[in-house]
């Protein structure tokens, strides 16, 4: 499919909490970074179902960590960020970027 | 620390499985337990359920949000889309014509047999009567079972009683049939008459097209003879001309038209009204009948009786109300009728029937018979066409696999799928309309003339719904089983379909057989029908009928008023006999008021000195027939004791009389029957006959029925009493040394020399009587017949193509059989075993569906048991040879399998 796909709003700031976590990046882990850089308290079922979602896409790619006893026997899912994925993102900051260009003034909040 | 087990439970419930479900658990139990840590167990759990909850909601929204959002098209409407798939359907169709064509032609034969009969139920059955809310009307009549009554009509006493008291019904009427003569273009001709009360139109809710109808007056005695014409009647008599109104019927009857009726009113008799011998297709004519409530009596119970019931009124609510002032009526109708005592006696008892009912009657067990078994075939032919198609499907299981890895869903596949049974299914639908049309038509010709309503069966809307829903069923059916079998598997399971057959196989040969399975069930279910009615055929048409009806013609005619009285009458017919036995040919000239296999006759009662009722009662009842010098002999009867009656009998000594043997077996039981002396009842002075033979049972009914007492007297009027007042048809009865229909030119103008003005009505050869009282039968027999052949010959190909198909699949089986040192005849007999069980499992479904079904044919049976061990032996024996002989090419194909090939193949 060579149709671009604009990511929504939440999709960005998961893939970009993912980008940002790294290696760490399971998805409780995703909730709180995405809580504590934008202040949103997501629900936390709205952030595994997003993290689904773009696995589905193929934006995120996913991998079993380890379990513990915590855990229940349960092991960590992790996520990083394909190829794909970064393209979407990119897409998405340069259309972001066009759109603001010449308006950065209103970035100041008057 | 386990956080709140039904929590966690309730959780991965709600969490779609394929959403990492365990990861979210986990995560969640690993924060519970760091809340533990932190704070308490029961602030943990609290946490948890709040968490649990608040993510259990979010994958409840999303289940909404996704199924909210429209699915993911493709481009073009879905009206577009099935039109494409029609355009694949039909190059695939195409590219396969065998396949096509034998289900196309399958299915129009099916869906057209199953229509024509369908229209023929419909008009004959189910459609209603053409009159005003027709299921309202109803006919009632009396029975008195007590006095070996069955059925009979009315008398005019109800019609005053009935009709003034009776709260269910919101109007009576009462009818009678007979006939008159008229002058026609050639002569006079004999017309059919419906004498009846003027309350008949207001019962049937008829509206004149021409003129009116009878008033009140006209129904009262002293009023003047009016007629109304039927449609029929005045288009063919009158060319349909408007200012008929106040002319005069006919020259030798100038009685005034004053209305014709119009064309949908089409007084439909109920078979068992027929009198005199006499049947007509149509009544020409409706004359007011006038009844005098003064001499209005509780007895000759003559007149037809129908009604309308209420509103909220049930036949059964009627039937009761009727009961009880029907007992009223000996107190106050106390004059020529029935005393309490007979009635309590006779056990008589009004019957209060749809109309409808009465009229088609036993022709509509026939006829859903009938439907039954051509629906049965229907089923035999889908099943063959469903085989076609599971088997097509089975070979695009990978096609089919292929499209769903490409992303085809399970709706996509049934669209594509029912895209082609439609097309098949329509394409034969078309042709089996068609069809229908062309078999509607051929079986209304070849229908008995005594199938009543034959007339509303045409092939209309009704017909083509019928056609049309089956249509529409038979293509989802079709249309659906290749999704349903194969939409599931995977290409990967597919693609390695070169092992051996998977489970899956073994089912789907299972279901196969399955359905062969019932196809021979419903095959034997129909030739054991056939057979039984076969069976029943032979049996009627080997009856003794008492009578020999070969070479013998009846020409029936009516003698109207011209004659002197009742004498003169019998005068003329004794002059006429006389002189018809002087012509070439003719060896015996007589004549009789009745004719056997004729329908119905007269019934009076009869006492015998030793047995003379008492004042109130009623003397024991027996059919009665006027007959001519000789009339016995020249059917072909056999005299057991005495001899017949003679024309010096008639001219000199007229009170002898012949009775049938059941009669003289019931009278005087052990005794000689000659000179016994007997009366007709109430007895008028002078009236005592003298028998003088007892002849042997004449089946006068028809020929299933066992012949009741009969007596026969002649038609010589014997003076003070009422006898043989009011018989006017006759048929003249010659036998013939050649062919009879050969002498009825000169019959015609001898007829014609003696007095021009006698028509004739009906000739017939005895020989053809006896078949016409056949003819239900015979349709009947001759439609199932048919419908049992294509039965067995579509479930012998149901059969081959099950064995083939098997005997394909094993193929490499039964290489490597042969290779390891099978014989041709060991191969050969493991195909026809299997195809043998097959056949013996369908035939022991198949006894047990005809035994069933039997119960249903009990009404047509004659002679011949429900379950009669050689109809159903010989049909099993019958269908395992026929099963065991589709499977045989199938075997030396088996046999002839070059073990090479296959194995190098593998």
């Amino acid at each position: 499919m060579n149709r671009k796909t604009y990511l929504g709003e939440l999709e960005q700031m998961v893939l970009l909490s993912v980008l940002r976590l790294g290696k760490d990046a399971y998805a409780s882990a995703v909730r709180e970074e995405l809580i504590e850089q934008t202040g949103r308290r997501v629900a936390r079922g709205a952030v595994y179902i997003t993290l689904d979602r773009l696995v589905k896409k193929g934006y995120l790619s996913s991998r079993l960590g380890n379990t513990s006893a915590d855990r229940g026997g349960r092991a960590n899912r992790f996520f990083g960020l394909t190829r794909e994925g970064q393209a979407a993102l990119r897409n998405a900051r340069n259309a972001l970027v066009n759109l603001w260009t010449g308006f950065e003034s209103v970035l100041e909040d008057r | 620390m386990t956080p709140p087990r039904l929590a966690e439970r309730w959780l991965r419930k709600i969490i779609p499985s394929d959403h990492a479900r365990e990861g979210i658990v986990g995560d969640l139990r690993q924060e519970h337990a760091h809340v533990a840590r932190r704070f308490t167990i029961a602030v943990a759990h609290a946490w948890y359920w709040f968490q649990a909850g608040m993510t259990a909601l979010s994958y409840i929204a999303e289940r909404a949000r996704e199924r909210r959002k429209p699915k993911h098209r493709e481009r073009g409407s879905s009206v577009r889309a099935f039109w494409n798939d029609l355009k694949l359907a039909a190059r695939v169709a195409k590219r396969a014509p065998v396949f096509s064509a034998v289900a196309i032609v399958t299915i129009a034969l099916g869906v057209g047999a199953t229509t024509a009969i369908f229209s023929v139920v419909d008009g004959v059955v189910l459609k209603p009567l053409p009159y005003r809310d027709a299921p309202q009307l109803v006919r009632i009549s009396h029975t008195a079972p007590g006095s070996n009554i069955d059925r009979m009509g009315a008398p005019d006493g109800t019609f005053f009683h009935y009709r003034e008291n009776a709260s269910t019904l919101a109007e009576y009427a009462l009818y009678i049939e007979s006939s008159a003569t008229t002058d026609g273009d050639s002569g006079a001709t004999e017309e059919g008459v419906i004498q009846a009360t003027p309350s008949l139109f207001s019962v049937l809710g008829v509206k004149p097209l021409l003129g009116r109808l009878f008033t009140e007056e006209e129904g009262q005695s002293g009023a003047a003879v009016v007629v109304i014409l039927t449609h029929k009647f005045w288009m063919s008599r009158f060319g349909g001309d408007s200012t008929v109104i106040g002319k005069p019927l006919s020259e030798r009857s100038p009685v005034p038209i004053v209305g014709v009726l119009p064309e949908w009113f089409d007084f439909i008799r109920p078979e068992a009204f027929v009198t005199f011998g006499n049947s007509f297709d149509d009544p020409a004519i409706i004359v007011n009948l006038r009844l005098q409530r003064s001499t209005a009596r509780f007895g000759n119970f003559m007149y037809q009786a129908i009604g309308r019931l209420a509103p909220g009124a049930t036949a059964q609510d009627a039937n009761r109300e009727l009961t009880t002032l029907m007992h009223q009526m000996p107190e106050l109708y106390p004059k020529n009728g029935l005393t309490t005592r007979m009635v309590q006696e006779g056990r008589h008892a009004p019957i209060v029937e749809p109309f409808k009912n009465v009229l088609v009657g036993d022709i509509a067990d026939v006829l859903w018979i009938i439907m039954g078994a051509v629906g049965l075939v229907l089923l035999i032919a889908m099943v063959n066409v469903l085989n076609l198609f599971a088997v097509r499907a089975e070979s695009r299981r990978r096609e089919i696999a292929v499209r769903r890895a490409l992303g085809a869903t399970g709706a996509r596949l049934s669209q594509s799928f029912l895209a082609e049974s439609f097309l098949l299914t329509t394409a034969g639908t078309v042709l089996g309309v068609m069809l229908a049309a062309s078999g509607t038509g051929m079986l209304l010709r070849i229908a008995p003339s005594n199938i009543p309503r034959l007339d509303q069966v045409v092939l209309d809307w009704r017909a083509l719904a019928f056609a049309g829903s089956i249509a529409l069923v038979s293509a989802l059916v079709l249309g659906l089983v290749p999704v349903a079998r194969y939409a599931r598997l995977s290409l990967a399971a597919v693609a390695g379909d070169g092992s051996r057959a998977t489970t899956s196989g073994r089912e789907r040969n299972r279901a196969r057989h399955a359905m062969v399975v019932a196809q021979i069930g419903f095959a034997m279910m129909l030739l054991v029908g056939s057979g039984l009615l076969m069976r029943t055929f032979w049996n009627l048409r080997h009856v003794e009928p008492g009578f020999g009806a070969a070479d013998v013609l009846t020409v029936r005619v009516t003698l109207g008023n011209n004659f002197d009285g009742p004498q003169g009458r019998t005068d003329y017919l004794l002059e006429l006999t006389q002189t018809l036995e002087q012509l070439p040919g003719v060896v015996e000239a007589t004549y009789t008021g009745d004719l056997p296999l004729d329908g119905n006759f007269y019934h009076a009662d009869f006492a015998t000195p030793e047995a003379i009722p008492e004042e109130d009662a009623q003397a024991p009842r027996a059919a009665r027939s006027f007959i001519g010098p000789g009339y016995l002999k020249a059917v072909g009867a056999t005299l057991f004791r005495g001899r017949e009656m003679t024309r010096n009998d008639y001219a000199t000594d007229p009170d002898v009389a012949v009775v049938n043997r059941t009669f003289a077996e019931e009278r005087w039981p052990g005794q000689d029957p000659l000179e016994q002396r007997l009366v007709q009842w109430p007895a008028e002075s002078g009236a005592w006959y003298r028998v003088v033979g007892v002849v042997g049972d004449i089946r006068e009914a028809s020929l299933a029925r066992e012949p009741e007492p009969m007596v026969y007297l002649p038609t010589v009027f014997i003076p003070g009493t009422t006898h043989g007042m009011f018989v006017r048809n006759f048929a003249i009865v010659l036998r013939t040394s050649g062919d009879p229909l050969s002498v009825l030119p000169m019959v015609r103008e001898e007829i014609a020399k003696t007095n021009m003005l006698v028509p004739i009505t009906t000739v017939q050869s005895l020989e053809h009587l006896k078949a016409a009282s056949m003819q239900q039968l015979s349709f009947a027999m001759l439609l199932l017949v048919t419908a049992g052949s294509a039965a067995l010959l579509l479930g012998v190909i149901g059969i081959y193509g099950v064995v083939a198909y098997v005997v394909s699949q094993r193929t490499r089986e039964i290489g490597v059989r042969i290779a390891l040192g099978a014989q041709t005849g060991d191969v050969q007999r493991m195909v026809l075993r299997q195809g043998g069980i097959i056949g013996l499992i369908g035939v022991a479904f198949g006894l047990a569906g005809a035994a069933g079904l039997s119960r249903v044919l009990e009404s047509l049976l004659f002679g011949v048991a429900g379950t009669d061990l050689v109809t159903y032996a010989g049909t099993s024996v019958l269908l395992l040879v026929l099963v065991l002989g589709a499977s045989f090419l199938p075997a030396r194909r088996a046999a002839a399998v070059d073990p090479m090939n296959v194995l190098r193949a593998e």
